[in-house]
């Protein structure tokens, strides 16, 4: 194995898309409020996308399919931002808070 | 150049630096207990991301990253912080919710996926040492959007008119005598 | 014209339909709607004959205009429907027509005020059309569909007022004792059918082209022509009210008077006269001439029968109803002595007059508010134009000579019987004396001395009434001169209807008759009536013979006759009791075999068999079904408590599943040697 000038190997990116992926988890479970959790969101995207374009860069024949794919991940990122967030505000609107733990209303 | 006894290059050392700032931001989106700060080290994660990406060579990518999630949705997200604005006063403990069994189950999944791209055999299709598509611009993403991926092209329009609608019914406040 | 006959009945059909649906909404409550399709009818009749008896037109067709349609596919057949022209349609479309649309106008006046009026003027327009259908149809089974169409019609209107629990039985048994006649009808169109092998009647290929094919000896030493000639009697013995099924006839008096006019005195019962004029070849072509022998019997007999119940009846309704009875046959029974022609023209005639004398009891009646004539009397001058117009028609109907209708046709008839059968020439003429004889009792009682019941107020009917009796009056004297014994207009034209070779057949039959005057004959038939009126006369004109007197050595004969032989009650303790009795024995075997034995056994056996699985099903398949139940339940509750409501407890158990999952997943995928290397990877 010959290095090159990068000298970086895929498995760097995949094991830090990996941890990212794995902090956004965390924060999913961790965070009370339901911005918090949108934001956990974010993170796990931002860590598939990181996937996406590593595998789409390191293959040996030339594709643009993986950053294709990253711009719909991130069209549909802001689109559930948005729809998020018009939850959160109109939820904070009628209970003064967004703590979801709060939010029981499924409960049996 | 050799660093600890290490051969390294100059790509190596601007990964770690990026993966550096993204993952400590990342860690300080999650632990935060002042939201807004949180969603502060969120745009300087997404930062990371986009120069990660330029070293990936997609520097598109990293321009539309920067300019959608750094500038739009970082943005909205704030806004919509200050639009409840009572959650920003809050301490650690009523932000975070049961730490120990989350780190736990996190850590078990970590550990699983790193165990499963360490124990993968990536020679084949893949580069060992590097990306390899080396002219990948502006040029060749418009191209694949108005060639072969057309159709969801269009759909991501539609999805996108659909949200636009659906956010503006759901986060308008209802009027009185209004269905 | 002739081309476009098919409308003439068509047009009473399109007003029964306007008139049923529309009736209360259209001028005149629907009459004048009925009234100008039956007139238009007439006009197009009117029409059809001018073209075809003084337009050449019959020369032109050689005597037959026929169309034929297909019209439905029976298996590899095909039956066709169509209508035929020829001077027996035409006599009938006239009759049918005239006196169809004197008696709706008629009605216009008699049935004023009555709840069902316009259903009254459509049940009229169906029977219309039927009747015209009838008349030109040229194909068996067409003449068949409206033969029973009309005697639909004629049960409909007989019992047009149901609420009479005695028009609704005279309904009932009109229409089931003419269903006996109509299935000898049928039987005898199998029988041509089957030997045939047409249902048309002319052409090439009909049936009359190929009667010899029933010429062949068939069961009780018969030939089949002759058992086919009595199978269609059967039908004309039905629908023309003949001895043995004439009692229907006088019990459909029940219906308007109206009705008894145009279908039970004029028209619907000389269909089967008609039946047997138009099936006429096929008695020809007997070799045995056994079925005209029954038909002039039968109607001779009939004649006469008929007549003597007509003297002892008080109803002036049932008087008309017998003499109609009795001059029915003396049709058939010209028919049945080779008098083609007489018979049809009697039909003719008698058309007009006994029409007449029924519209003028319906005056009567109309007038007085009741059909007794020993209550009635001296109405000569309360209602002259019905007096006269009666009077008119009464002689007509006696046969007095030379200057009624009747006198032509009845002389006719005797004349044929004179010269071919003498035993029914004479019952003949001991008819037309009884005719005249209770005809003149009925006037009398009606018309003359004083009125025997004071709080009747007679007056006379309103015009709408008397137009129509006018007019038919004028026939009654005027309808005979087509066929006088010097210019017989109607035997040139009727003759040839037979047919060439049937035509020839009849000649020879009537070879050496006197054509034209006949002063015997003459004198037999005027002697007779004229004795029936002097009779009539001294008994209840001027009361020279006393009828008190007879009383003692006749009265069982008049309890005889006014109970017109007791053929009802016969009928009652004979035919009716053994249906009856045929009846309950079918009842008790149905109910004791087939019900208890059979049905009830096959029933509890297979109540006992579902018992039986029912048990099973309850028992396995439904306690397989519970248990499965019970399990889902019961898993369900303890599963219950995992849903608390918090969205990190569902990442989190997602995320334990997921990587639980993962592990079983790949843990056999992993190789042992690829453990080791990790640090190699990272470098």
């Amino acid at each position: 194995m010959s290095h090159s000038a990068y000298g970086i190997p895929i498995t760097w990116f995949l094991t830090l898309g990996a941890m990212l992926f794995c902090i956004g988890l965390f924060g999913m479970m961790v965070r009370r409020s339901a911005i918090g959790m949108l934001l956990s969101v974010e993170l796990m995207l931002n860590a598939a996308n990181i996937n996406f374009i590593a595998f789409g860069s390191y293959l040996k024949l030339p594709t643009i399919a993986g950053q294709i794919f990253a711009i719909f991940v991130i069209t549909l990122a802001a689109a559930e931002a948005a729809v998020g967030l018009a939850i959160v505000i109109n939820i904070y609107r009628l209970e003064q808070h967004v703590d979801v733990d709060k939010m029981t209303a499924m409960k049996l | 150049m050799i660093l600890f006894g290490f051969e390294i290059t100059g790509y190596q050392i601007a990964f770690l630096a990026l993966a550096g700032v993204t993952l400590g931001s990342a860690l300080m989106v999650v632990l935060m207990p002042n939201i807004l700060r949180a969603a502060l080290f969120l745009g300087l994660t997404l930062f990371g991301t986009a120069g990660l990406y330029v070293l990936m060579n997609a520097p598109f990518l990293a321009a539309v990253q920067v300019m959608i999630y750094v500038g739009a949705i970082t943005t909205m997200i704030i806004l919509a912080i200050f639009l409840s604005s009572r959650v920003m006063s809050v301490g650690f403990s009523q932000a975070i919710y049961n730490p120990v069994l989350a780190f736990g189950a996190a850590g078990v999944m970590f550990l699983f996926l790193f165990v499963t791209i360490a124990n993968s055999i990536w020679v084949k299709r893949i580069a060992a040492e590097g990306p390899t598509n080396s002219n990948v611009g502006v040029h060749a993403v418009a191209a694949a959007l108005l060639q072969p991926y057309v159709f969801p092209f269009e759909l991501a329009s539609l999805v996108l008119l659909a949200v636009l609608v659906g956010a503006i019914v759901i986060a308008k406040e209802d009027q009185p005598g209004e269905p | 014209m002739i081309e476009h006959a098919w409308l003439i009945p068509l047009l009473p059909v399109i007003a029964f339909g306007l008139v049923l649906l529309f009736g209360r909404k259209a001028p005149g409550n629907g009459a004048y709607v009925a009234i100008a399709a039956i007139c238009a009818s007439l006009a197009m009749s009117l029409a059809v004959a001018f073209q075809w008896f003084l337009g050449g037109a019959s020369a032109a067709h050689n005597g037959l205009y026929s169309v034929t349609i297909q019209w439905m596919p029976v298996g590899s057949q095909m039956i066709d429907m169509g209508f035929s022209i020829d001077a027996l349609s035409v006599v009938m479309l006239l009759v049918v027509t005239i006196v169809a649309s004197l008696v709706q106008i008629y009605s216009i006046g008699y049935m004023h005020g009555d709840p069902r009026y316009p259903r009254y003027f459509a049940y009229h327009s169906l029977f219309a059309a039927a009747m015209l259908t009838l008349v030109i149809a040229n194909n068996v089974v067409l003449m068949f569909m409206s033969w029973e169409l009309v005697g639909l019609t004629s049960y409909l209107l007989i019992g047009f007022w149901f609420e009479r629990p005695s028009a609704m039985r005279a309904a009932k048994k009109a229409f089931l004792v003419t269903r006996v006649g109509d299935v000898g009808f049928l039987a005898g169109i199998i029988l041509i059918y089957l030997k045939t092998g047409s249902l048309n009647l002319f052409g090439d290929a009909g049936v009359f082209e190929n009667l010899t094919r029933l010429d062949v000896i068939g069961p009780w030493g018969l030939p089949l022509t002759a058992i086919a000639g009595l199978l269609l009697f059967c039908g004309a013995v039905g629908k023309s009210a003949q001895f043995p099924l004439h009692v229907w006839l006088p019990d459909a008096m029940e219906g308007p008077t109206p009705v008894s006019a145009l279908i039970h005195a004029a028209t619907m019962v000389a269909a089967g006269v008609y039946l047997v004029a138009r099936m006429y070849p096929v008695y020809l072509a007997d070799s045995s001439g056994m079925a005209l022998q029954v038909v002039a019997y039968v109607g001779a007999f009939t004649a006469l029968f008929a007549a003597t119940i007509g003297i002892a009846q008080n109803d002036i309704k049932r008087v008309l109803a017998y003499s109609t009875v009795s001059q029915l046959g003396y049709m058939i029974m010209s028919l049945g002595v080779f008098g083609y022609v007489a018979g049809m023209f009697h039909l003719f005639t008698h058309a007009f007059f006994k029409a007449n004398l029924f519209l003028g009891s319906g005056s009567v009646i109309h007038g007085t508010g009741t059909q007794d004539i020993r209550e009635m009397g001296g109405l000569k001058k309360k209602m002259p134009w019905t007096y006269w117009t009666f009077l008119i028609s009464t002689l007509s109907l006696c046969g007095i000579p030379f200057v009624t209708a009747g006198g032509w046709s009845k002389e006719e008839i005797l004349a044929v019987a004179w010269h071919t059968n003498r035993v029914v020439f004479v019952v003949g003429v001991l008819g037309a004396f009884t005719t005249a004889f209770y005809m003149f009792r009925l006037v009398y009682k009606t018309f003359y001395g004083e009125p025997r019941k004071h709080d009747i107020h007679a007056h006379e009917s309103p015009r709408v009434m008397l137009v129509p009796l006018v007019i038919l009056a004028f026939l009654a004297i005027f309808a005979g001169y087509v066929g006088t014994p010097w210019a017989n207009v109607f035997e040139r034209n009727l003759v040839p209807v037979l047919g060439h070779h049937y035509e020839q057949v009849l000649e020879n039959k009537l070879a050496g008759m006197h054509h034209g005057f006949n002063l015997t004959v003459f004198l037999f038939a005027t002697g007779s009536a004229l004795l029936g009126i002097f009779m009539a006369t001294i008994i209840w004109l001027k009361p020279v013979l006393r009828i008190e007197k007879l009383e003692p050595s006749f009265g069982w004969l008049a309890k005889l006759v006014e109970n017109k032989y007791y053929i009802d009650e016969i009928y009652q303790a004979t035919i009716i009791r053994g249906l009856m009795a045929a009846a309950w024995l079918a009842f008790a075997f149905d109910k004791w075999v087939i019900d208890y034995a059979i049905v009830n056994g096959v029933g509890y056996l297979t109540r006992l068999a579902s018992d039986l699985w029912g048990w099973f099903d309850r028992t396995f398949v439904d306690g397989l079904v519970n248990i499965i139940g019970w399990i889902t339940k019961t898993t369900g509750s303890a599963l219950r408590y995992l849903q608390t409501g918090v969205a990190q407890h569902y990442i989190f158990l997602l995320v334990s599943a997921l990587v639980v999952i993962s592990l079983a997943v790949i843990a056999g995928h992993i190789r042992e040697e690829a453990w080791i290397p990790i640090a190699g990877f990272y470098r």
